[in-house]
């Protein structure tokens, strides 16, 4: 058994090396793929968003409010604009993405008593850009107002400092957890970097299974494992395996390092969910590899993969806000389980049992993978007369 | 003339011929944008999850409770004895937000201290985590502000005055080109044109470099007469083909999940040819360039994987670093996205998309030409 087992991860091993496609796909693609996507959000966080501004105004107080709206750093009035539709002019152009609108008589409003209205407008054809803009400008109007009302609470005899405790009466004291800087490399990039190497694995083994297949090996293949179906699918999935857990820690412990993200669990917990997750997506691959007969399918299904399972996974839209069906399509997708996992433990240390949970299901569904590559490869060997 | 269109009647009968590039061409547009289309289709977060631990337990803390409650995305569904078990349920994934009101939260605000709220989000998912921030914020500040006009009331505003004054500056927030801040409008457009570029791309790529593994290229060669006339009758099957896809998507999945399309269909129609053009064209390059189809779908893959995230619609292109964006810049979908969006969201005119619309061109041509000058060398 063991004999054909090291001839057959021999064989295998000499074929990623010598093989040009295998070559590119399981030794260039991970770095390739890795350092690139991680690089695009290498700015972390949308800040200095370029805005607008018209100032119908055009008084200490309305000017006071937009120097406060510029100073927030989530925004940057880039330019003043004569009126509102010259600005949404900018926002389609490109030139900004929003504006802030001052309307005349601001000023007057307020000190008469009255309320004042300090317009915004921000452009959510991309919410990610817009959100900063409306965030802005609502912190610096609650800055403003308070201000304003403590003045005025101190003009009705109160004492300034109970002013203040007055416009502040009730404060949220929000904590991100997990990603307290709230940047949006922290959130996309290990679901990216795993859903990248999920589909590397899935595309090579997919690759050199269908190789074999289109050019008839599988009398060779059969002869060299000693005709036990287990023997050979262990060792033609071993060097995946072992070459993909080596990218895993590389992903861990030098690409996300070198963006501050670490793993807050121990070596044990990562590197014993690490190996279950590409264990299980390596058999994962063997059963979606025996769906195809020839390798130009296989690429031109498998290249449709990535992107959905990578949507249905949760990891940017709540699972819980997806319908029934889709929940149910993520469940067999390994990364759906690792991704939520890994993230949290990139934000803080998780109490011992929550590695549990996906290390079972990891473990379930790789067993189960396994077993049903094991029995397809043996009704394949049946059709074809060899066992 | 006739050559080219002999060259596309083959190679439309090529691709009738061959079921699994028939099942892609005609079934995965279809099935894609429905499946994607059903991921976003409750179109904002909502009822996301939260754990409370109420230590003070007064009608204040109460009301307060009632108020987060009753925001849009926030929906109470655990009630925690005391801290530790309100961590339990964020650690556990259970809860998205943790909200705890200490002992003398109601007290304290009675003798005008300022009362705090500790709401723990889950910043993991940034998304969930913006929108528990900003409710959290609207629903303390609106407790804040009934003490406020209290204050006034108390110290000779009218209620309409005190209304007023409480918070003099208000903000009115437009949501431009967008008004409920949806995802589904936001997020889909961006992937299913994605999914197509990558099909575009795949069906150019495969052109070319599945004759040469099927040894059919000689053949294709010699009924097309010349490269010209063998580039324009292969691109022409496809790109009539992927015009009607693109009809489809217009006309009926958009309605569909009723995702608003505003601007001229004329000039949409126009952007769609522009960029199938473009996306072919890349296509094609990379076929004329290969050897066999699996270098083709290789480099298919290269540029597909990742063109979403290069193209600026989630992550704006000004925020990416210097050497990614060279890349972002070559691939069709960037300025497809861009124009698209301009058109169909702000409504806007051809003035507005020039840029984008010179640039596809000049990669439709310039791939072509490249195609064209590649066939050619090697023949001769």
């Amino acid at each position: 058994m063991m004999q054909a087992f090291l001839a057959v991860f021999r064989r295998e091993c000499l074929r990623i090396v010598r093989n040009r496609h295998l070559r590119l796909i399981c030794l260039a693609s991970p770095f390739l793929y890795g350092v690139m996507l991680a690089s695009v959000y290498a700015h972390k966080r949308i800040n200095a968003v370029p805005v607008g501004l018209v100032d119908m105004d055009n008084s200490a107080l309305s000017r006071e409010a937009a120097r406060r709206v510029d100073a927030t750093e989530n925004v940057d009035i880039l330019r003043s604009y004569d009126t509102p539709a010259q600005a949404q002019d900018a926002v389609i152009r490109g030139e900004v993405h929003g504006f802030l609108y001052v309307p005349k008589d601001f000023s007057r409003d307020i000190k008469r008593g009255g309320e004042a209205r300090l317009r915004v407008a921000a452009d959510y054809a991309n919410v990610v850009v817009a959100n900063p803009v409306l965030m802005a400008a609502s912190d610096a109007a609650n800055d403003l107002s308070g201000e304003l009302f403590t003045g005025l609470a101190a003009r009705r005899g109160l004492v300034r400092r109970r002013a203040e405790d007055l416009t502040q009466l009730v404060r949220a004291d929000v904590r991100p957890i997990f990603n307290p800087q709230m940047n949006y490399l922290d959130f996309f990039v290990p679901g990216l970097i795993f859903a990248v190497l999920q589909q590397i694995i899935i595309v090579g083994l997919a690759f050199t299974v269908t190789e074999e297949r289109q050019k008839g090996r599988g009398a060779e293949l059969y002869e060299l494992s000693g005709g036990r179906p287990a023997a050979l699918l262990a060792a033609k999935a071993a060097p995946y395996l072992l070459l993909n857990f080596a990218f895993s820690l590389f992903f861990i412990y030098g690409l996300l390092p070198f963006f501050d993200l670490r793993p807050q669990a121990g070596p044990a917990a990562v590197l014993g969910l690490t190996l279950l997750f590409v264990a299980c997506t390596t058999a994962f691959g063997l059963v979606v590899s025996s769906c195809f007969r020839r390798t130009t399918d296989a690429f031109l299904a498998l290249m449709f993969f990535s992107m959905p399972a990578f949507l249905v996974s949760g990891f940017s839209w709540p699972s819980y806000a997806m319908p029934w069906f889709v929940r149910a399509v993520a469940l067999p997708i390994p990364t759906t389980h690792f991704m939520a996992w890994f993230r949290m433990t990139l934000g803080a240390p998780l109490p011992p049992g929550a590695q549990l949970r996906p290390a079972l299901i990891l473990a379930a569904l790789g067993a189960f993978y396994a077993f049903s590559a094991w029995l397809i490869l043996r009704r394949l060997y049946r059709r074809a007369g060899l066992a | 003339m006739n050559k080219a269109a002999r060259t596309a009647v083959r190679e439309a009968r090529r691709l009738i011929a061959s079921r699994p590039l028939l099942f892609l061409l005609a079934a995965w547009p279809l099935f894609y944008g429905l499946f994607l289309g059903s991921i976003y289709s409750a179109r904002v977060v909502t009822e996301m999850p939260a754990a409370v631990c109420d230590e003070d337990r007064t009608a204040m803390s109460r009301l307060a409770l009632r108020y987060i409650d009753a925001t849009r995305s926030i929906a109470v569904k655990y009630r925690a004895a005391d801290a530790a078990q309100l961590q339990a349920y964020i650690l556990s994934g259970k809860a998205e937000t943790a909200i705890y009101i200490p002992r003398g939260f109601s007290s304290g605000i009675k003798r005008g201290k300022p009362g705090v709220i500790t709401a723990y989000v889950n910043g993991a998912n940034l998304l969930v985590a913006n929108i528990a921030l900003s409710e959290l914020r609207t629903a303390a500040g609106t407790i804040a502000a009934g003490a406020r006009v209290k204050f006034l009331r108390k110290t000779g505003s009218s209620g309409a005055k005190a209304l007023a004054a409480y918070a003099p500056v208000k903000v009115d927030s437009f949501k431009l080109f967008n008004p409920g801040g949806n995802y589904l409008n936001y997020l889909l457009p961006g992937i299913w044109a994605t999914i197509l570029q990558q099909l575009l791309l795949a069906f150019g790529g495969l052109s070319l470099a599945g004759e040469k593994d099927e040894g059919t290229l000689g053949r294709a060669r010699r009924v097309a007469g010349g490269p010209v006339a063998l580039l324009a009758g292969k691109a022409l099957p496809y790109a009539a083909f992927f015009m009607l896809v693109f009809a489809v998507f217009d006309l009926a999945i958009f309605p569909f999940f009723s995702i608003p399309r505003g601007g001229s269909a004329l000039l949409l129609s126009g952007l769609n040819a522009l960029f199938i053009y473009a996306a072919l064209g890349a296509g094609f390059l990379i076929s004329a360039a290969s050897e066999e189809g699996m270098d083709a779908l290789k480099g298919v893959l290269l540029i597909g994987a990742p063109a979403l995230l290069l193209s600026g619609y989630i992550w704006p292109v000004s925020y990416m670093p210097w050497f990614v964006k060279p890349f972002a810049l070559l691939i069709p979908l960037t300025h497809y996205l861009g124009a698209l969006r301009t058109v169909t969201q702000y409504g806007a005119g051809i003035t507005y998309i020039l840029p984008q619309a010179a640039a596809l061109l000049a990669t439709g041509t310039l791939c072509f030409g490249a195609a064209w000058l590649k066939l050619r060398g090697r023949r001769a």
